[in-house]
């Protein structure tokens, strides 16, 4: 499975104009020219997710295998980064 | 230092050989014996005090250190290398000695390789000051305060602090304004990309890559620089490269990644399955989810949702981490499973249950989506007139609940319409229209609707419609000009010549070839018989060329509109006394091909006529491809007179090629092959089946196999019992008397298709269909349930009459039908029509 929604980085809750702008930019950014395997993926996300119809057939339906990068995905999502804590990066230069 | 006696060491020198103590030192130093040769420079020492010799014993220390620490044992190692300094007069900052200290966490001493009285042999340069940035950074003041105070190290080392210090605090404009402070040269210089990166790891990781980038390898802060180059790698490549770093480099990274304490030891179990460098089974990584899922986000109780299907066993554990399912989810999620593990039937039943479920849940579209969705699972690209009528609800139906499909709406009307169920397709028709009033492909299909119940008027105006919102649909166009053609032969059918030269003069209009237009003329002159319909009628004779075709044509139209057959002709007079022309021939076949099923019996009619001619071209110079494409016209249209004719000529042509063996053997004899053929044409049929799986020809070697019957059957031990002429009659006399057996035989025969083919002719759907849905897909295991069933039903009854039944019942085995065509490239292309 690659999810489509992390693919185009876009929440489940996107509408579709937003999506589509998801996609041209995604697009812009890789061209079939510059990266195809890329391109092919974004649209192949579009494609599963551009309407509210394809939205809810994915939700229904989809059931393909999990990749490393969606099982990554799923649980880091509500990751916030933080500065380093000053104790942690002095100990890493070599403080006692 | 260890001091354990060494074995005795092969000599470098040849025994034998005088050398000087002097060369034995040199030698046995480059074989890499360290402690002899300590030993032997030292002795040469307390002759003379030579810088050589000097050196030679540095170099001794040096590789013994070094031996030691690549074994870990640092401590030792700094020994031998101060012994080094104090004996030899070197430096001791000089070599790895720095880093073997940093290595023991001797940091004090390391900075004191700094001061004027660490090493009086020292020379203080800047990349040793380099080297110790980042040990000044964190040692405490007092250490620092030995060195001298003009010393980068010291005069940069609060900024350098104050800059960490704003890194940590987040606040960017402070960490430009104390990075500003430490200059190009300064042994800090490495923290001015650093800390930045640091910051913009997280929000610009584009931006701190280019920023770690500008960080040499290997550095003095490089424990910090490679968190960063770590943390800026995208996806899964961030956790391989977080596998790489130490413990507390790791911590580092999943902080400012913002990866909460609890979950860390999850992110590092991630890591190593992205280290495996295959993909995740989806039961390992539900098994991961519910394992931790204290805390997680929604996004993975999503994705552990949807892998459900992978492990339906865990959805209770699921409901208990994650929270409860809906029940119309929880049917999803094990209709899902069920057709994983390829059971159809409990997949229907659950997305049915789930139809229901989401109806009454107000989510219609969801419920329209699954009905689609297990008409294209159940149906597939099937003939959908091979299901029961439900599936074809289950369309209906989904249009109910959700009517703004249009994909379904033409699917629906195309489905109606192939199973001949026309009066449901204009339904259809007229509810897609009502939706989608002014939409090209739903007048398409209506014009197709209207042409298939031959509503000619209906069909042009829909038509027409179309045309206006799309005028070079030449499609369209081609289809009125044929439904005033229609409507012409039934205007002349009812003896209407006025209303059918109407609608010719439309069709005219439509037309685009002049072979239509010729067919048109031609159709006028048949609509009278008077004299001026008879010169049209031969005008449309010679523009179809005045023979073959000509009287091809002449003889269809006329059965079409209702008129002798033989009579037009006569009165059309085509010249079909000479021998054809091949490509009048292939025209010809190609207007077969183009006839629909509904015409067959005009077909054999016109075939009548035409046999002599067209066996009479059997002979001309076709191309090998030509007479293939001639032959499967004929076979398809099981017309086997003439399908003899050019098989035979063309296995004269092409003795070798197996595929006119097997036509012209079948044109002879027909599906009963298998009981009339000769023993020569039993070797015959061997000899093309041996060349055509040489040639790797499998459609022809199919064709052939089923032609000769069941393996063993026909045998070569076993020919000279067979009655060539009566097979299938003592076949049938020496049938089994169990019905268990009789249906064992017939799968012997027919292979379990057989079977299904026959039990589907003689079970009404109501019976059929549940077995067919509890086999799952499982031909074999259909078959075996049929004979079940159908031994069951007839347990009552006197086996004679299943096999010779008068009428209906079940039929005599048979031998297997030709099976559906295997593609071979080499005939790819041949038979388009």
């Amino acid at each position: 499975m690659i999810d489509p929604y992390r693919v185009l980085g876009v929440d489940l809750t996107a509408s579709d104009e937003t999506i589509r702008a998801a996609y041209l930019a995604a697009i812009r950014e890789s061209p079939p020219e510059r990266d195809r395997e890329r391109f092919e993926s974004v649209r192949t996300a579009y494609e599963a997710i551009c309407n509210h119809r394809r939205r809810l057939a994915h939700a229904l339906f989809d059931c393909s295998l999990p990749t490393i990068d969606d099982l990554l995905s799923a649980v880091s999502s509500d990751f916030v980064p933080q500065p380093p804590t000053e104790r942690r990066l002095l100990r890493l230069l070599g403080a006692k | 230092m260890s001091r354990k006696h060494r074995p005795a060491l092969s000599r470098p020198t040849p025994a034998g050989t005088p050398v000087s103590p002097e060369t034995h030192a040199r030698q046995v130093l480059d074989a890499g014996l360290y402690r002899e040769a300590i030993e032997l420079y030292k002795n040469l020492l307390k002759q003379e005090r030579r810088s050589e010799w000097l050196d030679g014993l540095a170099a001794s220390y040096a590789g013994r250190a070094k031996e030691l620490a690549s074994k870990g044992m640092l401590q030792e190692a700094l020994v031998v290398w101060r012994n080094r300094s104090t004996l030899c007069g070197k430096s001791l900052a000089e070599g790895p000695y720095l880093d073997w200290l940093l290595r023991t966490g001797a940091h004090d001493a390391a900075l004191r390789l700094l001061t004027p009285t660490g090493d009086a042999a020292a020379t203080v340069d800047a990349d040793l000051e380099t080297r110790l940035a980042a040990v000044a950074l964190t040692a405490p003041d007092s250490a620092t305060a030995q060195l001298a105070a003009d010393s980068p190290l010291r005069r940069h080392r609060a900024t350098a602090q104050a800059a960490i210090a704003a890194c940590c605090r987040g606040d960017l404009a402070d960490l430009d304004e104390q990075l500003r402070g430490i200059p190009f040269r300064s042994p800090y210089r490495d923290l001015r990309f650093i800390l930045k990166a640091l910051l913009l790891v997280g929000n610009d990781p584009a931006q701190a890559a280019g920023l770690i980038a500008r960080v040499t390898v290997d550095g003095p802060f490089e424990r910090l620089a490679a968190v960063v180059r770590a943390g800026v790698l995208p996806d899964r490549r961030w956790l391989l490269a977080l596998l790489d770093l130490d413990e507390e480099g790791r911590h580092l990274l999943l902080e400012i990644k913002g990866c909460p304490e609890n979950r860390r030891s999850l992110l590092l179990e991630v890591a190593e399955l992205a280290r495996a460098g295959v993909p995740p089974t989806p039961t390992r990584v539900v098994d991961l989810l519910l394992r931790r899922s204290r805390g997680l986000p929604a996004t993975a109780a999503r994705l552990c949702r949807r892998l459900l299907p992978y492990a339906e066993k865990r959805l209770a554990e699921y409901q208990n981490a994650f929270g409860p399912l809906g029940e119309a989810e929880s049917e999803r999620i094990l209709a899902l499973a069920a057709q994983r593990r390829g059971a159809t039937n409990h997949s229907e039943s659950h997305w049915l249950r789930a139809v229901r479920l989401f109806s009454t849940e107000e989510a219609p579209l969801q419920a329209a989506l699954i009905l689609r969705y297990l008409f294209d699972l159940i149906v597939g690209d099937q003939d959908a007139s091979d299901y029961d009528d439900e599936c074809t609800t289950w369309l209906e139906r989904s249009l109910e609940l959700d009517p703004d499909d249009r994909a379904t709406h033409l699917k629906l009307i195309r489905l109606h319409r192939q199973g001949q169920n026309l009066k449901a397709a204009r339904a259809s028709v007229e509810t897609a229209l009502a939706r989608f009033a002014n939409d090209p492909a739903v007048l398409l299909e209506a014009v197709e609707t209207a042409l298939a119940g031959n509503a000619f008027k209906k069909a042009v105006t829909l038509a027409k419609r179309l045309l206006d919102l799309d005028p070079i649909n030449s499609k369209v166009r081609a289809l009125i000009g044929r439904a005033h053609l229609s409507h012409a032969r039934k205007q002349i059918r009812l003896h209407r010549p006025e209303a059918a030269g109407k609608e010719l003069d439309l069709a005219d209009e439509w037309l685009a070839t002049a072979h239509e237009r010729s067919v048109s003329k031609l159709l006028r002159g048949l609509s009278a018989a008077d004299a001026s319909a008879t010169v049209l009628l031969r005008e449309a004779v010679g523009e179809l060329g005045g023979k073959l075709l000509a009287a091809w044509h002449v003889l269809l139209e006329s059965i079409r509109v209702g008129s002798q057959p033989a009579g037009e002709l006569r009165r059309a007079a085509p010249d079909l006394s000479g021998m054809p022309v091949p490509r009048e021939v292939l025209t010809v076949m190609h207007a077969i091909n183009a006839l629909g099923e509904n015409e067959s019996k005009a077909l054999r009619t016109v075939l009548d006529t035409l046999r002599a001619p067209l066996k009479r071209a059997a002979a001309g110079d076709f191309s090998e491809s030509e007479r293939i494409s001639i032959c499967e016209t004929l076979l398809s249209r099981e017309e086997r007179v003439l399908l003899q004719a050019y098989a035979d000529a063309g296995l004269r042509r092409w003795p070798e090629r197996p595929l006119f063996v097997y036509l012209a053997i079948f044109a002879k004899h027909g599906k009963g092959a298998f009981f009339a053929m000769s023993e020569r044409e039993r070797q015959a049929l061997e000899g093309a089946l041996k060349k055509a799986l040489e040639d790797g020809d499998q459609r022809t070697v199919l064709r052939i196999r089923d032609l000769m019957g069941p393996t063993g059957y026909f045998s070569g031990e076993d020919s000279d019992d067979s009655d060539d002429d009566d097979g299938f009659g003592d076949f049938v006399d020496d049938l089994p008397a169990n019905p268990r057996d009789v249906f064992n035989l017939l799968i012997s025969m027919g292979g379990h298709n057989e079977v299904i083919r026959m039990a589907r002719e003689v079970l009404p759907d109501s019976k059929f269909r549940p077995l067919e849905r509890a086999a799952g897909g499982n031909r074999k295991k259909l078959a075996e349930m049929l004979i079940e069933l159908l031994v069951e039903s007839l347990a009552n009854l006197d086996l004679s009459s299943l096999i010779a039944p008068p009428s209906g019942g079940l039929p005599k085995p048979r031998p297997p039908a030709p099976k559906q065509p295997v593609q071979d490239d080499r005939q790819k292309g041949l038979f388009d029509d």
